[in-house]
């Protein structure tokens, strides 16, 4: 903050201070992601190694094989496909829904638009811990729980936070736009695919790619729902890896398992981490 | 949030225009409104109701119908009380996360090069997945191997202490790994903050004097509270929820089960002791002080949120 | 760029998934027991068609409809798929065989439960038989079984599934077993040899002393880095209290399973003290730390540990010897005041449902599934060197089973009749149900584990501090446990 207003005079001196701010910085940034590092440099090494007791980063000798090992794994694999199974019409259909419904919200004139809105708005609030009995026991009686329908079918309905996001990035868009397709005699529905879903792209886009690592990290609701193995997400697969390799104390091989399930999202995130970054920024200054 | 734009203009009989465009807007919000009443409401009131049976989900639920008794046995339950007032512990990590993100993202404002390069490594352990990260750390955490001791017994030379073995240490332990995962998001909300601050405002403290913790005090700390409001709410409903590294980090809630929290005290009713009618009745209990402080936030947010004009 | 990206992503997903490939097979999921949590890393077994071919039923069922729901793992189910299609052969029926792992038995049975939808023949265990019939979901299964067949089960089998409404052990019988197991202890007889110390005798297991003194020569620093290495034994204290407590004559609960009675207990609470001492005052096993760094079976098949345990259901993976290259043989656990060595049984058996639409058929399957000789065999390990389980027909067990160990057909460790002993029961060795298995749930066992019991492992607490600490959780469980059986009983 000094530095903004402390030009001229005082830039060497705030240059340094720059400098050092960087340093510690730095060094944060370091400690943040060296357990990261750590978790890589494990999968690497020999078991007698990780369980040697002294403080050793490199592996020595480097062991390759752990990734293809877990990529071996029939769990493992069947894991990443249902996750894939869950994404793909979560993503399609509730992301079609979602954005359906941000256009009304934003664009279109009914009463108590704003009531429902902040309804909806609300259950943000609701604990998904106060609902999960309810809901397995709801699951349970349509027998849904050897699917992955539970995973699947309330979040095609839509996401309330992509309503929400949608429905502020809309609200720039012009009303004039609007208005010239009813003179046009354009049907509502022509008029948000052909208008107003193009415009809409680069943020729809934003909240996909959230909502797809939201989906990959899910956890409690899988575990929950999902009862047959065959049907485990990702996410719980790993955490079967972690108690039952651990037996084996094959800690190696876990760690290259956590380390392929968070490449995905980590992959996602560098490459829009613009974007990303943009809207959960937006998110606290309303 | 505008929400306020535009209020009804349909005020007395409509057009069979706007009738027309009000049927097609309620399709166009049909989907969401049904899932919220399938899968919200109704589970709201399933949870409510059944709080009030003894049911293990065999046979019919309203058989066994026991009144608030489930209530009453939570009132007593030392266990319930033991794992609330973990979850509360846990919540110490907010005001030490917050603390951190505001002179961290100070830090990021200046306009260093490569500080968006930190940035992102500050970032990126809150897009981890939180099992892969929950293993990560219970074995960094490890007595004998871990990576925290290791690095404790190179530089003292003595054996470091047991992180997940001791009922004190295991908490702390879990609010370092919490404070660590959520760092980077309260960073870069602080950030979006400041950058929103309008320099004239600090041109304008410079003019009086201001020296920089009375700038600190005075502009900063007062234009952020939009931010510290929404980073408060969001991390007490998280913090209220936290299950997934109770889950993967400890053995049966660690020693004494001392780093349960109330949600993975109420799992285990469920779904291992298939005690569903209790474990509603501390769903409701949740679901309750959840609503709580959201509303004595929100009634308490005029006394000390600033916004810009 | 954001194209490049995707591009990119949508490249390593392929090769991802050419990588795998269609091996895409579900692995082996080797699961947990029941009775333990011990994971059992087992050699692949396979069940070829001869040793199912003469397998014995009578019968027409054509047009009958059966759904059989148990837990296994995948030689395990090998065995009882091959068993089926044999049945639906000679009898015409058609059945569907609906497998899931131990884990996850519990919560998929209620599923069922929940919406109404019971299979035809499902899994019971002894703790849970009480509780199912009260609320009404088995088939007494008396008229459709012989006597005969049943006479030639183990006694204890018959104790654990019969039910008259009140007491466990009288009435009629529920279940026909899967299996019956038996938690035994075993040494490492490579670290007896280095120490150049005597095998334990099985004929007369060790006193509490005895068993101390070895402990403590077994204890030792073997890589000379200054540090012990190599334990007596490990304490892991979920499975192995009991095997102390019942040994000196002590218990939990009172007769009639409504009050804890542990607080003040002499006998429970030496017991108690002694496992604990093990730990904090002699150092024969690891530490509470060092445990939590690496559990104690870890350290046992690593070859750190003289003494573990050892369930019938561990015995093919310990042969394994990818999972445990040390020779080793079966003992008694030490024995306490009560002069008999002790350990918990465990069995699951197959129930039938009482809203079965097909009961004769259903029990006929049921007593093929539990007693067929064939199978059996296989199960044991006879045919596949790997055995998982004793042999459920006494006839067999003590007769061509025995004589499969001692020619090493059947990959054994030494002593098979310990495990003999403890279901039978001698003047030395008694195997029991542990108090758990009459109630109506384990709550009040969760709050003994969970009420900082490492405490007393590390001497900061004593055992009699703990049990007083610890009662009145437990009792207001238990409690509970017996409100939930009486509401279940009365609707």
């Amino acid at each position: 903050m000094a530095k903004d207003s402390s030009k001229g005079v005082s830039s060497r001196k705030s240059r340094f201070i720059d400098r050092i701010v960087f340093v510690l910085l730095a060094l944060g940034a370091i400690i943040m992601i060296f357990p990261l590092i750590y978790m890589v440099m494990t999968s690497f090494m020999t078991k007698n190694q990780i369980l040697s007791g002294k403080l050793n980063i490199i592996p020595n000798p480097w062991v390759l094989g752990k990734y293809s090992e877990v990529m071996q794994k029939g769990s493992f694999v069947s894991g990443i496909i249902n996750t894939l199974k869950v994404e793909v019409p979560v993503l399609l259909i509730g992301g079609f829904t979602s954005s359906l419904a941000a256009f009304a919200f934003a664009k279109m004139k009914f009463r108590a638009r704003n009531g429902i809105f902040l309804v909806l708005l609300a259950t943000i609030m609701i604990p998904f811990a106060v609902i999960m009995i309810p809901q397995y026991v709801l699951f349970t009686k349509l027998r849904w729980t050897d699917t992955l329908l539970p995973l699947i079918v309330p979040a095609c309905f839509g996401n309330v936070s992509m309503i929400f996001f949608l429905r502020q990035n809309l609200t720039s868009i012009p009303n004039d736009l609007m208005d010239a397709a009813k003179m046009d005699g354009c049907g509502f529905f022509r008029t948000f695919i052909q208008i107003f879903l193009p415009l809409m792209k680069g943020a729809i886009g934003t909240q996909l790619t959230l909502w797809f690592m939201a989906i990959w990290n899910d956890y409690l609701a899988p575990t929950i729902f999902l009862r047959s193995e065959s049907n485990w997400t990702l996410q719980v697969v790993i955490r079967s890896f972690n108690t039952y390799y651990a037996i084996q104390s094959d800690y190696a091989l876990i760690m290259a398992a956590s380390a392929i399930a968070m490449l995905p999202t980590l992959i996602i995130f560098f490459a829009f981490q613009r974007v990303i970054i943009e809207s959960i920024a937006i998110s606290g200054i309303k | 949030m505008n929400l306020n734009n535009k209020a009804k203009k349909t005020k007395y009989k409509m057009s069979p225009i706007a009738k027309k465009e009000e049927r097609i807007a309620w399709l166009f919000i049909a989907a969401p409104i049904i899932g919220f009443l399938l899968f919200m409401a109704y589970p709201i009131v399933y949870a409510f109701i059944a709080s009030l049976t003894k049911w293990t989900g065999t046979r019919s639920m309203l058989d066994t119908f026991c009144g608030f008794d489930n209530y009453v046995r939570l009132f007593s339950d030392a266990k319930f009380w033991k794992t609330l007032r973990t979850t509360t512990i846990y919540l110490i990590g907010i005001p030490i996360g917050m603390i951190l993100g505001i002179v961290l993202a100070m830090g990021m404002n200046r306009k260093i090069p490569g500080v968006r390069v930190l940035r992102t490594m500050y970032y990126v352990p809150v897009i981890s997945s939180l099992v892969a990260v929950s293993i990560l750390w219970a074995w960094v955490y490890n007595y004998d191997y871990g990576l925290l001791n290791m690095i404790i017994k190179f530089l003292t030379g003595k054996h470091g202490p047991n992180w997940l073995g001791d009922e004190t240490l295991i908490k702390v332990s879990m609010i370092i790994f919490m404070v660590w995962r959520g760092l980077g998001n309260s960073i870069i909300l602080y950030l979006a903050g400041l950058q929103n601050i309008p320099r004239s405002y600090y041109e304008a403290a410079l003019v009086d004097g201001a020296n920089g913790w009375q700038k600190f005090r005075n502009i900063t700390l007062p234009l952020l509270s939009p931010v510290t409001f929404y980073i408060l709410i969001t991390s007490l409903i998280g913090g209220f929820q936290v299950f997934v590294e109770v889950q993967v980090m400890t053995l049966n809630g660690g020693i004494g089960y001392s780093a349960a929290t109330i949600v993975y005290y109420m799992y285990q009713k469920a779904f291992e002791g298939f005690q569903l009618g209790y474990a509603s009745s501390i769903a409701v209990i949740l679901a309750i002080i959840i609503f709580i402080i959201t509303i004595v936030n929100f009634t308490f947010q005029d006394k000390w949120v600033k916004t810009m004009d | 760029m954001k194209k490049r990206v995707t591009g990119i992503l949508l490249s390593i997903m392929l090769v991802m998934a050419i990588l795998v490939g269609c091996s895409a097979k579900p692995e082996t999921s080797t699961d947990t027991d029941a009775t333990t949590g011990n994971e059992t890393i087992g050699a692949d077994i396979e069940v070829s068609k001869e040793s199912t071919e003469n397998i014995q039923v009578e019968g027409d069922y054509s047009g009958t409809d059966i759904t059989v729901f148990i837990f296994a793992q995948e030689h395990e189910k090998a065995v009882y798929q091959s068993l089926i299609n044999e049945f639906m052969e000679k009898t015409g029926a058609k059945v569907t065989l609906e497998v899931t792992t131990a884990d996850e038995y519990g919560a998929k049975l209620l599923a069922y439960k929940t919406a109404n939808d019971m299979p035809d023949i499902f899994y019971v265990g002894p703790e849970a038989v009480a509780s199912n019939v009260n609320d009404g979901y088995l088939l007494p299964l008396d008229d459709y079984i012989s006597e005969k067949a049943i006479n030639d089960f183990w006694p204890a089998i018959s104790t654990a599934y019969r039910y008259d409404g009140k007491t466990i052990g009288e009435g009629p019988i529920y279940c026909l077993p899967k299996d019956l197991s038996t938690f035994a202890f075993a040494y490492n007889k490579d670290i007896f040899d280095a120490a150049g110390l005597e095998y334990p005798d099985p004929a007369n297991p060790y006193t509490w002393e005895e068993f101390l003194e070895v402990c403590k020569e077994l204890t030792k620093d073997t890589d000379g880095d200054g540090e012990i290495d190599q334990w007596g034994t490990a304490n892991a204290l979920q499975w192995s209290l009991d095997a102390f407590i019942y040994t000196n004559g002590g218990h939990f609960l009172n007769e009639d399973y409504t009050k804890v009675v542990i607080d003040g207990q002499k006998e429970f609470v030496d017991a108690f003290q002694y496992f604990a001492d093990l730990t904090c005052k002699y150092g024969v096993t690891p530490s509470v730390e060092q445990d939590t760094a690496l559990g104690g079976y870890q350290r046992w098949l690593d070859g750190q540990i003289g003494f573990f345990a050892c369930g019938t259901w561990d015995v093919g993976a310990f042969m394994d010897d990818n999972t445990f290259p040390y020779e080793w043989g079966l003992c008694g656990w030490p024995v306490g005041s009560t002069g008999v060595s002790m350990t918990r049984n465990g069995s699951v058996g197959f129930a039938v449902s009482a809203d079965t639409k097909n009961p004769d058929a259903s029990t006929a399957l049921v007593a093929l599934l539990s007693t067929d000789l064939e199978g059996q065999r296989v199960l044991s390990g006879e045919t596949t060197g790997a055995s998982l389980q004793i042999p459920n027909i006494m006839s067999y067990a003590k007769g061509d089973f025995v004589d499969r160990i001692e020619d090493g057909t059947i990959p054994y460790g030494d002593n098979v009749e310990v495990i003999f002993n403890y279901i039978e029961g001698t003047d030395k060795y008694q195997g029991i149900f542990v108090e758990t298995t009459y109630t109506y749930n384990a709550d009040w066992w969760t709050e003994f584990l969970s009420g900082g019991y490492e405490y007393v492992l590390t001497g900061e607490m004593t055992a009699a501090d703990y049990c007083a600490q610890v009662q009145p959780a437990m009792q207001d469980a238990l409690d509970n446990a017996n409100e939930l059986k009486a509401a279940a009983a009365s609707e």
